[in-house]
């Protein structure tokens, strides 16, 4: 249950945020996390939810959007979504392919009250 | 009122993880981060590789255990610098706990550094904790379907071991569905088939081990 290191530096992140920006509240954490991560939302909203309990983050909205794995072929230039686990161009079938994203692993925004 | 923050989650591990890279590189030492599940034959591994390269390299052993130093204590025979990192629970090792441990090492004496991930499939892939490359391991007894259900490790590996293949045919191990399943995830993964135990296929990965530290450009 890695999520519970990947939220803990989530909300030492935002406190950071919220303290240089004068936010007595967290309202919202707007994240992208890409398919290819193991990452569960749901064990993320449990893990934020025990990490921010008696903080401004408390009940804050994590709004998580999963970016799809995508990959440029480096035979023939195509781009395209990786569907089920598989790593092959969808048009010529070569596997020397460079990452364009689903690793993501990133903290977008914040939303909150002064 | 919003802010935008656009930052990356595990930033911290990440910047860690580039000083250690510099780090070794100029100290031109290898790092291997060995990932696998509990009882694939990680430590058994290392043993065998330990006594092969004694004479050879000078290596090193980072354990990662979520407790006791159970692993480290079989190495201990071989006497060479180890560092037991319990992780008091979590399921992986960060680049913050290797650059610690590292800092415990007289690292102008050493060749390479095997670091043994904490056992767990799915969590270790997701952190760079400085290694030149990871290396995951698989056994026959935990079934063919691995690659399939967990497949960023073996997305981000530079090469896979399959150990217990003494053991195969007491398994339900379908050879043809995990080579099928592998083509998909990383056809480009070089698979090693050993039994540490019975010291089948060590030699190939000692060549790769080899091979890797010439190309990491270590001392020797």
């Amino acid at each position: 249950m890695h999520e519970l290191t990947v939220v803990s530096n989530i909300f030492k992140i935002i406190l950071e945020t919220a303290e240089s920006n004068n936010l007595s509240k967290i309202s919202k954490v707007s994240l992208k996390v890409g398919r290819q991560r193991h990452l569960a939302p749901d064990l993320m909203k449990f893990a934020f939810d025990s990490v921010s309990k008696n903080t401004i983050a408390s009940g804050a909205f994590l709004d998580i959007d999963r970016v799809d794995i995508k990959m440029k072929c480096l035979s023939c230039g195509l781009e395209f979504t990786v569907k089920d686990n598989t790593y092959l161009c969808i048009s010529c079938g070569s596997a020397e392919l460079e990452t364009i994203s689903g690793k993501d692993l990133l903290i977008e925004s914040i939303e909150g009250e002064v | 009122m919003e802010i935008a923050i656009m930052k990356a989650v595990l930033e911290e591990n990440s910047d860690r993880a580039g000083e250690i890279k510099e780090l070794l590189n100029k100290k031109q030492i290898l790092l291997l981060n060995l990932i696998s599940s509990p009882g694939s034959g990680k430590t058994t591994l290392l043993e065998k590789t330990v006594e092969h390269f004694k004479d050879k390299y000078s290596i090193a052993v980072i354990e990662g255990d979520i407790t006791t130093a159970r692993d480290a204590e079989r190495l201990e025979k071989y006497r060479i610098p180890l560092v037991v990192i319990n992780t008091d629970g979590a399921c992986h090792l960060n680049s913050m706990s290797i650059k610690k441990a590292l800092m415990q090492f007289d690292l102008d004496y050493l060749d390479i550094i095997f670091i043994e991930n904490v056992g767990n499939l799915v969590c270790p892939s997701e952190f760079d904790i400085g290694e030149n490359a990871k290396v995951a391991m698989l056994s026959t007894v935990e079934g063919d379907d691995k690659p399939a259900k967990y497949p960023l490790l073996f997305r981000e590996s530079e090469l896979l071991i399959l150990n217990k293949m003494d053991l195969e045919p007491y398994t339900n191990f379908n050879k043809e569905s995990f080579y099928k399943d592998l083509e998909k995830i990383n056809k480009n993964l070089p698979v090693i088939e050993t039994s540490c135990t019975k010291n089948e296929g060590l030699s190939e990965w000692f060549e790769w081990v080899g091979r890797k530290a010439i190309d990491g450009g270590i001392k020797k």
